[in-house]
């Protein structure tokens, strides 16, 4: 059995030997060595000895050490046996014999040693060479598989985009179709004719709602959503979002109101996406605001940040609901009984704060209605 | 006599056909074309007030087409009309001179409310 040992152990067993041998040395000397203590301490040695002289001769190791070794032991012992008494030296003799022996044997199994050593390394060589191959093959398994799901999702975003795009010029057919009756250019329609005309249009809208919002995610996802950041002005983005969602909110008697200090606020961000994200905020609070309940909106600097918030004095959320609505797709118990969206509004507003540098929170309770707030950096 | 001549330059029958509806209706003159090369052929013919011209369109794309239009017509108002929102298309619509660009799917009502600003006149009610 040969085993195999690094230089740096080898080393050691090296040193240890030579003190050994010093030992050894001053033992006899001191002559401690014809006390009873003698032959149970020379049994130890012999048997360190005879340890390392084995994996020593039966390992690949430097010749000095060898060398080193057989020199100080043999040195030790000889001084040893001279000074001992009759049966310590008897046992001193085979120690030495049974050293003698293995060097011996070591030396008549060197050929074969080397031999066994050589196939040895040739066969951990192939062994290496072909876990190596393997680990190529799996790489490049591994690469031709990311590839293929990079391009897979290449495709996919591909054909939301194309879908979507395809998607609006039929949306618009309708739409038009439809806005041509209400418009009464086929003739003015009754109250009844208007109400059913309304309810498609409403639909359409829908439709065309989550057309835009997969396909804003789908750009999002892939990286192709651009920014057009421009000095924006936080005051009349709001005022123009008020005054888009106005009628919506006096439908329900709902007071809006937006307070702070609007003024001064100006950040550097894509007017259009900052617009769109208090949009989807200010339409959830009116959604999930009942008849003759209250939004505000406040803007304001704290921390060298500036904030938005929107609060409302709706329905709230629970604290397990505040956390899963930011998650594509998902839709509180509420909106799926009353409201109506695509469960990606607060997603994709999630990912466009975020990709202004900025956050957006939610603070809610069932019944004390909701706080949103987005955090922008400021303009530099 | 009608307020302006719009010329549609579209080739999705439904689009032009409701565009068509609602102007003729609002007292326009509408002349509708399916290819950029039909329009292009006619151009100089015709006296018209305004183009609606969509981006994506057989043979010929919209934004060529826009460009052959303000080469013929400088003054021509112009509106590109697009599904996509890509900006580097919306950009080039802009470079040529696009003096609006309306996306898709659009209100009939945004449509007029543009149409009565480019041509200044006031449709009827």
């Amino acid at each position: 059995m040969v085993e195999h040992e690094d230089g740096k152990n080898v080393k050691k067993k090296v040193y240890f030997l030579l003190i050994l041998a010093v030992g050894l040395i001053l033992f006899s000397t001191i002559e401690i060595s014809h006390t009873a203590l003698g032959p149970s301490l020379l049994i130890l040695f012999s048997i360190l000895v005879l340890r390392v002289f084995y994996s020593l001769f039966y390992t690949k190791q430097p010749t000095r050490f060898r060398f080193i070794l057989v020199i100080g032991v043999g040195l030790g012992f000889l001084n040893f046996y001279v000074s001992c008494l009759p049966l310590v030296r008897l046992f001193c003799a085979l120690t030495v014999l049974e050293c003698v022996r293995v060097i011996l044997m070591a030396v008549l199994n060197y050929p074969k040693t080397i031999k066994q050593l050589e196939s040895l390394t040739e066969r951990l060589e192939k062994k290496v060479e072909s876990r190596t191959a393997e680990l190529n093959e799996t790489n490049t398994k591994l690469h031709v598989a990311n590839e293929e799901l990079r391009e897979l999702d290449k495709m996919k975003s591909a054909f939301v985009s194309q879908a979507s795009h395809d998607l609006r010029t039929p949306l618009t057919a309708i739409k038009g179709s439809l806005d041509n009756l209400i418009l009464g250019v086929a003739g003015e329609l009754n109250e009844k004719q208007l109400r059913i005309m309304r309810r498609a249009t409403n639909s359409v809208d829908r439709l065309t709602n989550l057309v835009n919002d997969i396909l804003d995610l789908s750009r999002i996802e892939s990286g192709r959503m651009v920014l057009e950041k421009k000095e924006l002005s936080l005051r009349q983005s709001i005022e123009h979002v008020i005054h888009e969602v106005k009628p919506a909110a006096d439908l329900k008697r709902i007071t809006l109101t937006a307070s702070g200090t609007t003024n001064a606020l100006t950040v550097t961000a894509d007017p259009g996406k900052i617009e769109r994200v208090v949009s989807e905020l200010l339409n959830n609070a009116i959604k999930y605001t009942l008849e003759g309940g209250r939004i505000e909106v406040y803007t304001g600097r704290k921390q060298g940040m500036i904030y938005l918030s929107v609060k409302d004095s709706g329905i709230g959320m629970s604290s397990e609901e505040c956390a899963k609505i930011w998650d594509r797709f998902y839709r509180t118990p509420a909106s799926q009984n009353a409201a109506k969206g695509s469960g990606l509004g607060l997603s994709i507003a999630k990912e466009l704060i975020e990709m202004h540098g900025g956050k957006i929170t939610v603070e809610s309770q069932p019944g004390q209605g909701s706080l949103f707030t987005i955090t922008l950096p400021t303009s530099p | 006599m009608a307020l302006a001549t719009i010329m549609i330059i579209d080739d999705e029958e439904e689009l032009r056909e409701n565009l068509r509806d609602l102007l003729e209706f609002k007292g326009y003159d509408v002349v509708m074309f399916a290819t950029a090369e039909d329009a292009l052929s006619q151009i100089e013919s015709i006296n018209i007030d305004l183009c609606l011209l969509d981006i994506q369109l057989p043979g010929m794309d919209g934004i060529e087409a826009l460009q052959r239009i303000k080469q013929i017509r400088p003054t021509l108002p112009t509106v590109i009309v697009s599904a996509s929102s890509v900006r580097g298309i919306l950009d080039q619509a802009e470079e040529y001179g696009a003096d609006r660009i309306i996306l898709k799917p659009y209100s009939q009502q945004e449509m007029l409310q543009i149409v009565e600003e480019l041509t200044g006149a006031r449709s009827k009610e």
